[in-house]
């Protein structure tokens, strides 16, 4: 099972995930954030089978 | 995926390059962007002394690790804007990056000098939105470090945020600001010199650069920043990027080899009577906020 954390909400998946459909289900595009595991950057079409993942926003401003 | 320059396993994709990079090459990408930026639009010269305005986030605080990277002694300011938290935590971020490498911040307080009262409250008091308050106050701060101690100030804006400023500026056709819209803006009297290290690179690879360089920057935004316009132009980019990579970059620099035909009547400016700093009126608006700070502390 992975666990997934953005923006204060954590969301978990089972079964064959990958960075990629992480942000697909969540509806991120892969220019506006990064995927942390351990601290490392995760490349999105990594296969995951467990875990935290961060999905860590890069956008900012005002 | 493997990394385009050494083979290792890749950890991150940039469409815009048509390459995926580990992470070591990946900052290595990112020092040869800065450096490339430096070169080309002379934004630093090696007899400078940068100054680097740091908020606590990604950016500036990446910018300020660049420059160290690439040889520079840049020193950092940090402008403590009164803003309950967020503030604090922001100032903590600055300090401890400074401190974990032995590095000079000073801190500037808003409130030390408006008698007490940060951005919030003097927002209230300007009847501005409170971005617009907070940009006078900082610029003019920032400037007057930067000025009286002789540095060039250097900022963290990224591709990101000049193509977004870019975009706003195009869609209203401001003439004076896109004349004025440049990587580095030079000396005025009264005026310190400009620099923005970051415009070739996006807010994702500035962003992966600290990650993987372990800079503990805060991710938390200011919370007046919530439905900026820009962060909506930003979103319109984004998608423009997705289905086209490398327009923010083409947009940008095709912008920059075109801005000489954008020309306005530059503003006349003149010392302000009360601080002596350019000022297009009488009194410049730091100083008339200041009178209404002085006036509200006194009620």
């Amino acid at each position: 099972m992975v666990r997934v954390t953005y923006r204060e909400r954590t969301y978990t998946f089972e079964g064959k995930v990958t960075g990629s459909l992480i942000l697909k289900e969540l509806g991120l595009r892969e220019e506006e954030v990064l995927l942390v595991k351990d601290g490392q950057l995760l490349p999105p079409d990594e296969p995951l089978k467990d875990g935290e993942v961060k999905v860590v926003p890069v956008v900012s401003g005002g | 995926m493997r990394c385009r320059m050494c083979g290792q396993r890749a950890v991150i994709k940039l469409r815009a390059h048509n390459i995926a990079l580990c992470a070591q090459c990946l900052q290595e990408f990112v020092r040869r962007r800065v450096r490339k930026a430096i070169k080309e639009y002379r934004l630093l010269g090696r007899d400078e002394r940068p100054l680097v305005a740091v908020s606590g986030g990604k950016d500036s605080l990446t910018v300020w690790d660049l420059l160290l990277e690439l040889g520079f002694e840049a020193h950092g300011l940090y402008i403590h804007l009164g803003i309950k938290g967020y503030s604090d935590r922001s100032e903590e971020a600055a300090r401890r990056f400074a401190q974990q490498r032995g590095l000079q911040l000073r801190v500037e307080r808003v409130s030390e000098h408006f008698f007490g009262l940060g951005i919030p409250e003097l927002a209230r008091l300007d009847r501005r939105p409170t971005c617009s308050t907070c940009g006078m106050v900082k610029r003019y701060l920032m400037n007057k470090v930067a000025y009286e101690g002789g540095y060039v100030l250097v900022t963290g804006h990224n591709l990101d945020d000049e193509v977004a400023t870019l975009l706003g500026n195009v869609l209203d056709w401001k003439e004076g600001y896109l004349s004025r819209q440049a990587p580095r803006l030079p000396a005025e009297q009264g005026l310190a010199p400009r620099t923005k290290p970051l415009v070739l690179c996006t807010e994702r690879e500035t962003a992966a650069y600290a990650i993987t360089r372990g800079i503990d920057y805060i991710l938390e935004e200011c919370p007046f920043s919530r439905g900026a316009t820009s962060l909506f132009y930003k979103g319109l980019l984004n998608q423009l990027e997705e289905h086209s990579p490398g327009s923010k970059l083409r947009f940008y620099r095709g912008f920059l080899r075109i801005r000489h035909l954008f020309r306005s009547e530059e503003p006349l400016l003149r010392p302000c009577s009360s601080c002596g700093f350019p000022t297009t009126a009488e009194v410049c608006n730091f100083c008339r906020l200041k009178e209404r700070a002085l006036r509200e502390a006194g009620n």
